[in-house]
C-alpha cells in the first residue's frame, strides 16, 4: 500500500524529537488561546508567524497547524464552562453549557475531547487517502452554489435552535442584518454605522459573541441571585460504558458531516457543527434529550468541528486555494518558507505533506492526553464563587474585545451587544442562530451579489446549476414538509379537542 | 482559597507554554512593541506576500517584530482608512498600492481617508506587472482572438478582479475601452478568491498579478495570453505583451501596479528616514531581489522625496485614465 | 403584564423597520447590478414578514410574562463604559480596578477587600498578556 508507506514516512518525520516538541507547543498554545475569548487562532497565528521565520519549515508548519486545531478544541472548553463561544463552538454552548448547569462539566469536556479525537482521526484518513482528488471539489462550487449551501446551513440551524422555528429564522435574519453594519466591500459605502468611526469596519464577531452570550449570561445569573454553588462533588470525568456507547455513533456521524463540509470554502466548517447537531437531532435514539444537556449534543458537534478543521487543509494543500482566513494565513506561512501550496506540493515536498498529516494525528493524541489531567483545572473555575468569577469574565471580555483592533472604543460595541443579548434572552429568543447569521450573512451577500452579476440578474442560475439546484430542492422539500406536518398537527389537535356544547 | 488555586494552576501553565514558545527565537526579548504593516488585501495576494517578505527581512534589521495584518475590502480603503486614523507613532505602517494612493481619489465620491494629507511616504517597494489569463475552455489563444471572441459573443465575457478600483479592474477597463469591447466586471476581495473562481470556470478572464497565477500558468490550468507591461516578463518569456498583439487600440498599452510603504501623517521624520533606509537596504539584497523577481514582482526603491513626487505624478496620470476608460463604482 | 410573545414580535418588527428603512437611504440598484442597499432591504423585508407572523401568532397562544430587570445589566454596562473612559483618559490599570469595583455592585455581597484582590490579580494577568502575548495594552 502506497498510502501506508507514505504515512510511515510521514510519521518518521513527525516523530522526530524536534517536531514532536513543535506539535506539543502548537497544541498547548492553541488550546489556551482557544479558551480565551477574543484571541482565537487567527490572531495567534498572525502574532506567531514572524517568530517562525527562523524555524525549519516542517516544524513551523506543524506548530501553526497545531495552534489551529488546538484552538478548535480549546474553544469548546470556554463554550462549555462559561457559555462564551468562538465561531466554531456556537453549538457547544447549547448542550455543553446545559451539562455544566447539571454539574456534568467534566463529562462534557471529556466527551468533547474524545469526540474531537474521533473526528480528527476520521478526517486524517480522508486527508491521507483522498486529498488529491477532493481538492477539485471546491472548484465545482460557484457563487450560486455557495448561496444555496449557506441557505442550507440556515435550514440546519432551525433544528438547533431551542425555541420555535419561526424565532430561529428571525434571529438568523437579525444576525445577517447586524453583519451588514460596516463598509460594504463591493461599493465601499458605509452602511448602518451611525457615522461612528469604530463601526466603519463593522462589529467584530468577538464583540457579538462576548456580548450576546458572555455578558447576557452574567446579567441573567446575577438576576436570579442563585449563587452557582461551588462545585465540590466528585469529578465525574470518565463516561460510564452506556454513556460511552452514546458518544460513538454521534461522534462518527459528526466526523462524516465535518469531513465533507470542511472541504468546502465559504463557511463550510461553521456550518459543519450545526449540520452535525441537526443530524443527531433527527437520527439519534436520544433526540428528545437534545437541547437539555444531551451527551450527543456535545459529541457530534465536537467531532464535526475537529474533522472540518483538518479537512479544510485539503483545498490548500491539493490545489493551493485557501478556504478561510486562517488557511490563507497558513498559505502565507508556506509561501514565506518558499513552498507553493498546490498540486505540486505533495510530490515536491513529501516530507512536509505527509509529516503534517502524521503530526495532525499525533496532535490529536496529544490533545487527548493533555485534556485528561487538565480537566481538573478547568473544573476549578467552578470552585470560584460567582462574585469573583463574573468580574474576571468581564475583564476577559474587555481585553478580548480590545485586542482585536487595539481599540478600546470597541468595548462599547461589546456592551451594546450585551444589552441586545440580554433583551433577546429575556424575550426568549435564542442567540445561537444570530451568531450563525452574523458569520454567514456577509458571505451570503457577497455570493448572492456575485451570482447575480454573473447571471446578469437572472434567478434561474440557482435552479440550473446541479449543486445549487439540488440544495434548493432539499430546502424546498424541507419547508414543504414543515408546513404539512404543522397542518397535520393542527388538524389532529382540532379533532381531539373537546367540542363545545 | 479557591480563587488562588485557579490562578495558581492556570496562569503558570500559560506562562510555561509561552515560555517555551518565546524561548525559540529571541524576538520576544527585544520586542517592546511590535510594528504592524497593514496589508489592505487578503492573504495570498501579491501585497500580502510582499508585506510578509518585508516583515521577515526588515524585522531583524530594525531589531523589532513586524506583524502583518490583513484588512481586505472595498479596494483597499478599509485597511487604508484604519492606518490613516492610527496613531502616528511609527508602529503602524501601510503597504499601499497605486489603487490606495493614486486611483481611489478618482473613483470614490467620499473616501474615508485623504491620500495626500493622511499619509507620509516612506518608499517604493515594487512594481507589479499584470498578466491576462483565461480559463483553458475559452477559445482564444491570443489577445487578438480574445477581442474577436468578446465582439462576437452574445453575452459579454465575465472577468474577475481583486476589487473595485483595483489595478486588475482598471487594467481590464482600460483594455476594454481601448479596444472597444464590453466586459462584465465581477469584483472579489483580493486576487486569490477570484483566481479560484477562474479555475472553476465561474468567470472567464482575469487581469491578474503574476505571482499567484504563476503555478497555474505553468501547469496549464489557466492560459496566459499577454502581460500588461511594456516589455515581456522574465518569469514568462514566451508570453507576449499586449502591445505586441498589434490589435487596434493597444499600440501603447501599459498598465502596471506599484506598491509602496507609507505611515500615518505626523510620524516623526527621523523614524520615516530609518524605515526608508532599512527598506532600501532590504531591496538592495541580491537574494531578496531574486526572490521577488521569481514571484513576478519588480523590486523598485526610492528616497522619501522621490516617492512623494512619484505619488503626485501617478495621481495625475490615473485621473486621466479613469476618465478615459469611464470607470465607475457600481 | 406584558405578553412575551407579543413583545418578541414587536421587537423583531422594530429591528426590521430600523434596518429596512435606513437601507432605503443607500442606492438599491438592480438585480443585475445590486447596490449596497438591496441585500439589507431583502433581508429586512423577510424579517418583517416573520415579525408580523409572530405578532399574529401571539394572539392565539397562551400569554407568557415578560420580565426585564434593568438593575444588573445596567450596572454591567456602566462598568464596561467606565472601563473604556478610564482606559482612554487615565490608563488601563486604573480602568480594570474601576470596572471590578463598579461591577461588583451587582454581586450578591459587596466586599472591597475581595475587589482589591480581584483587581490585583487581573492587573497581573493583564501585565502577563502584555509581556508574553505581545498584546498592545495601554496599562500605564
Amino acid at each position: 500500500m502506497d498510502i501506508l508507506q507514505n504515512l510511515a514516512f510521514g510519521f518518521e518525520h513527525a516523530l522526530s524529537l524536534q517536531n514532536l516538541l513543535f506539535c506539543a507547543i502548537g497544541c498547548v498554545v492553541g488550546t489556551m488561546v482557544g479558551m480565551l475569548p477574543g484571541l482565537g487562532p487567527m490572531a495567534t497565528i498572525s502574532l506567531l508567524l514572524p517568530m517562525t521565520y527562523s524555524l525549519p519549515p516542517v516544524g513551523s508548519l506543524i506548530m501553526l497547524a497545531g495552534i489551529y486545531y488546538g484552538a478548535q478544541y480549546g474553544a469548546s472548553v470556554s463554550a462549555i464552562t462559561m457559555k462564551i463561544p468562538h465561531a466554531n463552538s456556537i453549538v457547544a454552548c447549547i448542550d455543553g453549557y446545559e451539562m455544566t448547569l447539571k454539574g456534568k462539566t467534566g463529562l462534557a469536556i471529556f466527551t468533547a475531547g474524545v469526540s474531537s479525537f474521533i473526528g480528527g482521526t476520521v478526517a486524517i484518513v480522508v486527508l491521507a487517502w483522498l486529498a488529491p482528488m477532493l481538492g477539485e471539489v471546491a472548484l465545482l462550487f460557484g457563487p450560486a452554489d455557495y448561496c444555496a449551501l449557506i441557505l442550507f446551513g440556515f435550514m440546519c440551524m432551525s433544528f438547533v435552535t431551542t425555541g420555535s422555528l419561526l424565532n430561529g429564522l428571525a434571529m438568523c435574519l437579525v444576525g445577517i442584518l447586524l453583519g451588514q453594519i460596516g463598509t460594504d466591500v463591493i461599493s465601499g459605502m458605509e452602511r448602518f454605522t451611525l457615522n461612528l468611526v469604530f463601526l466603519a469596519n463593522g462589529a467584530g464577531l468577538v464583540s457579538v459573541a462576548l456580548g450576546c452570550f458572555g455578558i447576557a449570561e452574567i446579567a441573567k445569573n446575577l438576576d436570579t441571585r442563585a449563587e452557582r454553588t461551588p462545585f465540590n462533588g466528585k469529578i465525574h470525568l470518565m463516561p460510564t460504558w452506556p454513556e460511552f456507547k452514546r458518544i460513538i455513533p454521534s461522534a462518527l456521524r459528526g466526523s462524516a458531516v465535518g469531513s465533507l463540509l470542511g472541504i468546502l470554502p465559504g463557511g463550510g466548517p461553521v456550518i459543519a457543527q450545526f449540520a452535525a447537531y441537526a443530524a443527531d437531532k433527527k437520527m439519534s435514539k436520544y433526540r428528545d434529550e437534545m437541547g437539555k444537556g444531551a451527551i450527543e449534543g456535545v459529541a457530534g458537534q465536537a467531532a464535526a468541528d475537529e474533522a472540518a478543521a483538518r479537512t479544510s487543509f485539503i483545498p490548500l494543500m491539493s490545489i493551493g486555494i485557501p478556504e478561510n482566513p486562517v488557511m490563507a494565513l497558513m498559505m502565507a506561512a508556506f509561501i514565506i518558507k518558499g513552498i507553493q501550496p498546490g498540486p505540486n506540493m505533495i510530490a515536491g515536498h513529501p516530507d512536509l505533506f505527509w509529516g503534517l498529516v502524521a503530526s495532525m494525528w499525533i496532535g490529536n493524541v496529544f490533545l487527548l492526553v493533555l485534556n485528561v489531567p487538565l480537566v481538573r483545572y478547568w473544573l476549578s473555575v467552578f470552585k470560584i464563587s460567582y462574585n469573583v468569577l463574573f468580574p474576571s469574565i468581564l475583564f476577559f471580555c474587555c481585553i478580548g474585545t480590545y485586542s482585536v483592533n487595539n481599540n478600546v472604543d470597541e468595548v462599547f460595541i461589546t456592551a451594546a451587544f450585551g444589552l441586545i443579548g440580554y433583551m433577546f434572552l429575556r424575550l426568549g429568543l435564542d442567540a445561537a442562530p444570530l451568531m450563525l447569521g452574523f458569520i454567514l450573512g456577509p458571505m451570503l451577500e457577497e455570493y448572492f451579489r456575485r451570482a447575480m452579476l454573473i447571471s446578469r440578474g437572472s434567478f434561474s442560475v440557482f435552479i440550473e446549476r446541479p449543486i445549487s439546484g439540488t440544495l434548493v430542492a432539499l430546502i424546498a422539500l424541507f419547508i414543504l414538509w414543515q408546513i404539512v406536518s404543522f397542518a397535520l398537527k393542527a388538524s389532529r389537535a382540532r379533532r381531539t379537542a373537546p367540542r363545545p356544547g | 482559597m479557591n480563587r488562588r488555586s485557579f490562578f495558581r494552576t492556570c496562569i503558570p501553565g500559560l506562562f510555561l507554554a509561552l515560555g517555551i514558545t518565546s524561548g525559540i527565537p529571541s524576538a520576544w526579548a527585544q520586542m517592546d512593541r511590535p510594528v504592524t504593516i497593514v496589508v489592505p488585501y487578503a492573504p495570498g495576494a501579491t501585497s500580502d506576500l510582499l508585506g510578509r517578505l518585508l516583515s521577515q527581512q526588515m524585522g531583524p534589521l530594525l531589531k523589532r517584530t513586524i506583524l502583518v495584518e490583513n484588512k481586505p475590502g472595498a479596494g483597499s480603503t478599509v485597511g487604508a482608512s484604519q492606518v490613516a486614523h492610527a496613531a502616528p507613532d511609527g508602529n503602524t505602517l501601510l503597504l499601499a498600492t497605486s489603487t490606495t494612493l493614486a486611483i481611489n481619489p478618482w473613483l470614490y465620491k467620499k473616501l474615508p481617508y485623504d491620500p495626500a494629507k493622511d499619509f507620509t511616504p516612506i518608499g517604493l517597494v515594487a512594481s507589479v506587472p499584470l498578466v491576462v489569463i483565461v480559463h483553458p475552455s475559452v477559445k482564444a489563444q491570443s489577445i487578438a482572438e480574445l477581442i474577436a471572441l468578446a465582439k462576437s459573443s452574445p453575452e459579454p465575457l465575465t472577468y474577475g478582479s481583486a476589487g473595485n478600483g483595483s489595478p486588475q479592474h482598471l487594467a481590464a477597463a482600460m483594455f476594454a475601452a481601448a479596444t472597444g469591447i464590453e466586459l462584465n466586471h465581477i469584483p472579489y476581495k483580493g486576487s486569490s478568491p477570484a483566481l479560484t473562481d477562474l479555475l472553476g470556470e465561474q468567470i472567464k478572464v482575469m487581469f491578474i498579478d503574476i505571482a499567484p497565477a504563476l503555478q497555474y500558468i505553468r501547469s496549464g490550468k489557466v492560459r496566459a495570453l499577454a502581460v500588461t507591461s511594456s516589455q515581456r516578463h522574465a518569469t514568462l518569456p514566451t508570453v507576449p505583451t499586449i502591445a505586441e498583439s498589434k490589435a487596434p487600440g493597444t499600440a501603447s498599452f501599459e498598465a502596471v501596479a506599484w506598491q509602496g510603504l507609507v505611515a500615518p501623517a505626523g510620524t516623526p521624520a527621523a523614524m520615516i528616514e530609518q524605515y526608508n533606509k532599512t527598506l532600501n537596504a532590504v531591496l538592495a539584497q541580491p537574494d531578496f531581489r531574486k526572490r521577488l523577481e521569481s514571484e513576478g514582482v519588480e523590486p523598485n526603491s526610492s528616497t522619501v522625496e522621490h516617492f512623494g513626487a512619484f505619488i503626485k505624478s501617478e495621481t495625475q496620470r490615473w485621473s486621466g485614465i479613469v476618465k478615459a476608460a469611464n470607470v465607475t463604482l457600481d | 403584564m406584558i405578553d412575551r410573545n407579543l413583545a418578541q414580535g414587536l421587537c423583531l418588527a422594530a429591528i426590521a423597520l430600523a434596518f429596512g428603512l435606513s437601507s432605503l437611504l443607500y442606492p438599491i440598484g438592480t438585480l443585475k447590478r445590486a447596490g449596497p442597499g438591496l441585500f439589507p432591504l431583502i433581508v429586512s423585508s423577510a424579517l418583517l414578514v416573520i415579525a408580523l407572523l409572530s405578532i399574529a401568532r401571539s394572539r392565539f397562544v397562551e400569554r407568557q410574562p415578560f420580565e426585564f430587570r434593568l438593575k444588573n445589566i445596567v450596572i454591567i454596562l456602566l462598568s464596561l463604559s467606565a472601563f473604556v473612559g478610564v482606559s482612554k483618559f487615565i490608563n488601563m490599570t486604573v480602568g480594570i480596578a474601576v470596572m471590578v469595583f463598579m461591577s461588583s455592585l451587582a454581586a450578591s455581597t459587596y466586599s472591597w477587600r475581595r475587589n482589591l484582590k480581584i483587581s490585583v490579580v487581573l492587573i497581573a494577568v493583564a501585565f502577563a498578556f502584555q509581556r508574553f502575548f505581545g498584546l498592545n495594552l495601554p496599562l500605564y
